[in-house]
């Protein structure tokens, strides 16, 4: 597996202007300590020590504004809701906001013209970072997606041009995600498959969760790079662990103790979802330990399987969703695996008892026949 | 006359029965690790039964990757009848021998043809028995790899997940037991067959080496 590390010195930010964190927070009315544990909660995110909480907590305060623009193509705006899901917007929410959102069209107060004026002056600027959600299509020229007249693809270029990174995130914008799904009607694809001369980082998800979006900006911020990432250029911090390995449940996995059935005893408690079709040992993901919603809760914990949303193509190849492995293709339905292939051990059974009782009778036949020649 | 003649060396007889006994084992605790069937209801720090099944999957997965590279390795080395060419009936000789031991499988001729080594029709099953272990092992390390970010399980069958993804790896992993099963089958009635038809120790064979001829000499 290749292990990218983009060279911070590639990633100057120059586009930034100077302001200040803190007292931008503190007009919100964040505390410095709501700040520090903030920063404390991203160290253990990125998997970083204790202490370099600290380190954050400085680079943050004298950070330039980055801006940031989020563009929005083939998605269900799943993403932009994961991003704004709490009920008390958080610090986290808050640091991205003020630090960087320039653009969003969702969430942002300007509308049509204005609103495209203002994201043409960031891109011209430079120095930006593009966040995109859902996937762009490529069928018939791109005009399955079109905004103010313009496909998803050039939007995605024009906004790219000049900027630090872009993050694609959700399973969409990663991958293409559901709009991808056999048959893919629209042909549509994710930004990496487009953009090659900026750096793509995926956050892939469905949807994204946002404390991956928050710690991947935090990181570039305080390290002025972007985290290491997998092949499938995920970073290792968020997508380096498979969710079999972190998952509470394990060791009833472990010990042999399925859910056979919704709401039976095993399910009620909290046995291992593997028979329900859980993929959460081909999953890679850090929900079991950064979890949802603050750290309430994950699927699996709230006892529903994995259905593996930040793995490639996760909509045809992780399916049947509450199943451990696909049918008998041309089976029928109910043909699963094992059916099949217990009858063809009973065919096989059946041809070689057929063939020796064929033999038994050739056999005699030659003795008969040897019988009368002597 | 009878001749008794040293037709498979022990290195073939060794991954001979190797096979049998880690694909038993393979078949027995890879179905229970697809379809886990017995569940546990004891205090769950006591029991490790899926992780028994897996340690012995593994241990038996290894038994049969290295007994079929020794195996392929002594085609190379080992005597006549272990070679590459008793598998595949390439040789215009062997390939005329192939009908005529065909039909006489399908009661289309009388006379059963004699050979020391394989049959050609048995070879090429083996030759297919080969590339079911080669698939069942590709597929089962790649499987393996999977908890792996890096090093040396994710490099070597790590492109197997990427290529195929998890579960194609796994359909087909689950779908070749069934293959192997099938395959036992027929094999063992062949071997029978064989034995009983040619008087010639096939089964025997296979423990001590030794084959008979009763081929007049020519
Ligand atoms: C004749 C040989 C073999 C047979 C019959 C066999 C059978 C199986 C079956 C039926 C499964 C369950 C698949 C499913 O439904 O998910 C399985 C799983 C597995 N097998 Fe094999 N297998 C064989 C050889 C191997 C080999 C050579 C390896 C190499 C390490 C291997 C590694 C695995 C792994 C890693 C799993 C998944 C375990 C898990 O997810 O916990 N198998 N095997
Ligand atoms: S619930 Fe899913 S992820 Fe958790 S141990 Fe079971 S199979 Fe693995």
């Amino acid at each position: 597996m290749t292990r990218e590390q983009i060279d911070p010195l590639e990633l100057s930010l120059t586009g930034g202007e100077p302001f200040n964190l803190v007292e931008a927070l503190a007009r919100r009315g964040v505390s410095r300590r709501e700040f520090l544990k903030f920063c404390t909660i991203m160290a253990g995110v990125l998997a970083l020590p204790v202490e370099k909480a600290s380190r954050i907590a400085r680079a943050l305060e004298n950070t330039p504004r980055v801006p940031l623009v989020w563009l929005e193509f083939q998605d269900c705006a799943g993403c932009t809701e994961s991003l704004l899901r709490a009920s008390r917007p958080t610090v986290g929410e808050l640091v991205l906001d003020v630090l960087s959102v320039d653009y969003h069209e969702t969430i942002m107060a300007p509308a049509g013209e204005q609103a495209e004026a203002s994201k043409a002056a960031t891109v011209e600027k430079g120095g930006h970072i593009v966040v995109v959600e859902g996937s762009i299509p490529l069928k018939d020229g791109g005009l399955y997606c079109c905004i103010g007249g313009k496909t998803a693809k050039d939007i995605l270029f024009e906004t790219v041009e000049g900027a630090i990174a872009v993050i694609a995130v959700g399973n969409c914008a990663a991958f293409g995600g559901i709009p991808a799904a056999s048959p893919n009607p629209t042909e549509a694809v994710g930004v990496a498959d487009l953009v090659k001369d900026v750096p793509v980082v995926n956050l892939p998800g469905c949807p994204l969760n946002v404390v991956n979006l928050t710690a991947t900006v935090v990181h570039f911020l305080t390290f002025g790079s972007l985290p290491a990432m997998d092949h499938l250029k995920r970073p290792l911090f968020a997508y380096g662990k498979r969710i079999h390995d972190n998952c509470e449940r394990r060791p009833h996995f472990d010990a042999g103790q399925f859910v056979e059935e919704w709401g039976d005893e095993g399910h009620r408690l909290g046995w291992c979802l593997y028979k329900m079709g859980c993929k959460g040992p081909e999953t890679y993901h850090n929900c079991p330990t950064v979890r949802w919603n603050e750290g309430t809760s994950w699927p699996v914990m709230s006892g529903h399987g994995c259905l593996g949303c930040s793995e490639p193509n996760f909509w045809d190849t992780m399916t049947p969703f509450y199943q451990r492995l696909p049918e008998v293709p041309g089976f029928g339905v109910e043909a699963t695996i094992d059916k099949v292939g217990l009858g063809l051990t009973a065919v096989a059974a059946a041809g070689v008892a057929a063939h020796a009782i064929g033999s038994a009778v050739r056999k005699k036949a030659a003795g008969a026949s040897q019988e009368k020649e002597e | 006359m009878l001749r008794r003649v040293y037709v498979w060396e022990a290195p073939v007889r060794i991954f001979h029965w190797a096979h049998v006994a880690s694909i038993a084992v393979l078949a027995f605790t890879g179905y229970y690790i697809g379809n886990p069937f017995i569940t546990v209801p004891d205090e769950t720090a006591q029991t490790y039964l899926m992780g028994w099944m897996r340690a012995i999957h593994f241990g038996a997965a290894f038994v049969f990757g290295l007994g079929f590279l020794v195996r392929v390795y002594w085609m190379f080395v080992g005597n006549q009848y272990a070679s590459w060419r008793d598998w595949l009936p390439v040789s215009r000789d062997r390939w005329g021998f192939f009908g005529r031991q065909l039909k006489y499988y399908l009661f289309l001729a009388k006379e059963r043809p004699h050979y020391m080594g394989h049959n050609p029709v048995a070879g090429l099953s083996y030759a297919a028995f080969g590339v079911m272990v080669l698939v069942q092992g590709l597929t089962g390390f790649a499987l393996y790899a999977e908890p792996y970010a890096d090093g040396f399980w994710r490099a070597a069958f790590g492109w197997l997940l990427t290529l195929f993804g998890n579960q194609t790896l796994r359909w087909v992993h689950h779908a070749l037991m069934w293959l192997f099963a099938a395959f036992f089958v027929v094999h063992l009635y062949m071997a029978i067959l064989a034995d009983v038809e040619e008087r010639n120790a096939a089964i025997t064979g296979i423990v001590s080496g030794v084959k008979f001829n009763h081929a007049p000499d020519h």
